[in-house]
């Protein structure tokens, strides 16, 4: 008997691809990119630290650098809770609680309410944000 | 005559078989690769396993499992002492024990030299400890954490804690007489202090050492000096790998792959603190305080790991 071969590597190519195909279910979590700016006081914030909180589930958090103003981070979709840090060296001031060493001290010098008592807050939809900025005052 | 049909293959089937070889030959090369770090895992996962077991053994003859780090006392010798120089003995590191716990600088320079366990020489504090280095590391050895690259620092950190909460946010800070987990200042906890199980509280895990030299304070597994500012442990507030920044007095790097860091005294930042992190794909190995290993993932559920880190928040875990 003659085996139809066009057939039969059609076959076997399709099965090829299904094995190929299978392990290839989602896996890990479902993460978006996030951007935007960081102004405070009308300048962008030079150097610091943005993060967001999931506010239900887990509340877990993802974090990421701010430089020249802008950031870039990856997060999963869903409403947050947004710190902003940013800190500077105090001239003049060194701790020593290390013998032997005097190292430079720092002030964070963020307001509390962007951080540590938040309430910036942001709604992350699934596929994420392109523009999302954050306007910062001192006062 | 008869016209028979020739058994053979067309140069296009040829071709196929040749494509279909070829696709599963590179479908196998990374597949090799895969084993090669799994090899590498099983060992990071036996190293956990004996330290936990050297705890257990620690905890026979004390009664108890050490110390997370001792209180700082002025004018006292072996200050910023941590688990590992009490540990040392149980994982066959006697003759280091020895000469650490005999070694005394006659004429000490600075003159508090013989108070700091990050002034004993390098020829003691650098010995390296194999059993105590994960080989998906590629730092390791590495010598730091305790402001020079004086002393061994390591894979493995004990559990402080999953952070408490004081008000309407948590405290992460590992560096209190209590953290909530089986480890913190001057303890003693032993199994009996572990309410939420043996099986439910985490013991050790793994973090990533950032660079093999280089001065810093506090950073995960600098055992020789920099505890107090954070070496000693890891806290399970945030799953495995997470982008949060560590935050300890100082880091060897703040932007090392995988292993973001936050400069806490320069930054004037508050709270010190590690999480776990390592470089096997998806998470990282954690020993409980039963002894088990388990591979904890990224995708952990965070108050999940968060509530293992404690061990009498009264909290069931569920699945993980």
């Amino acid at each position: 008997m003659r085996i139809d071969r066009t057939s039969f590597f059609s076959a076997l190519i399709a099965g090829v691809t299904a094995v190929f195909l299978i392990g290839c279910g989602p896996s890990g979590l479902k993460l978006n990119p996030v951007s935007g700016t960081v102004t405070f006081d009308g300048e962008p914030l030079p150097e610091g630290r943005i993060q967001f909180r999931l506010v239900e589930g887990d509340q877990r958090a993802f974090s990421g650098k701010i430089e020249q103003g802008r950031y870039a981070v990856e997060t999963t979709p869903g409403k947050m809770a947004v710190e902003i840090t940013a800190s500077r060296i105090i001239p003049g001031k060194f701790d020593e609680s290390n013998p032997g060493e005097k190292a430079p001290v720092g002030e964070m010098y963020i307001p509390a309410r962007y951080n540590s008592a938040t309430e910036l807050t942001a709604e992350i939809p699934s596929g994420g944000v392109k523009q999302l900025d954050f306007t910062l005052t001192g006062k | 005559m008869r016209s028979r049909f020739r058994p053979g293959f067309t140069l296009v089937e040829l071709l196929v078989v040749i494509a279909i070889i070829g696709i599963l030959i590179a479908l196998l090369l990374p597949a090799v690769q895969a084993a090669r770090e799994a090899a590498r895992r099983s060992q990071c996962i036996n190293n956990l396993k004996q330290l936990a077991l050297a705890m257990h053994n620690y905890h026979d003859t004390h009664k108890s499992f050490p110390y997370g780090h001792r209180l700082e006392t002025s004018g006292h010798t072996q200050r910023r002492d941590c688990w590992y120089q009490r540990i040392l003995r149980f994982i066959e590191q006697g003759a280091l024990y020895d000469q650490y716990e005999s070694y005394y600088n006659p004429n000490p320079s600075p003159p508090e030299a013989n108070e700091y366990i990050h002034y004993v020489p390098k020829s003691i504090a650098g010995t390296v400890v194999a059993g105590l280095m994960c080989p998906s590391d590629p730092s390791s050895p590495a010598w730091g954490g305790g402001g020079s690259d004086n002393g061994f620092q390591g894979n493995y950190a004990v559990c402080a804690g999953g952070g408490i909460y004081p008000s309407r946010t948590f405290n992460m800070d590992m560096i209190l007489a209590d953290p909530g987990g089986m480890f913190g200042r001057n303890d003693d906890f032993g199994i009996r202090h572990c309410l939420d199980g043996t099986s439910n509280t985490l013991l050790v895990s793994e973090g990533i050492i950032r660079g093999s030299t280089g001065g810093c304070w506090g950073e995960l597994g600098g055992y020789w000096g920099g505890a107090p500012h954070g070496s000693f442990a890891f806290t399970s507030a945030e799953p495995p790998n997470t982008t949060v920044p560590d935050r300890v007095y100082s880091c060897k790097s703040t932007t090392w792959p995988k292993a973001p860091c936050e400069n806490g005294s320069a930054g004037g930042l508050s709270g010190r603190w590690n999480f776990a992190r390592s470089y096997h794909p998806g998470g990282a190995n954690a020993a409980l305080v039963d002894g088990s290993v388990r591979f904890v993932t990224e995708t952990v559920d965070r108050i999940t790991f968060q509530r293992a880190g404690c061990r009498m928040d009264g909290q069931t875990l569920g699945e993980w």
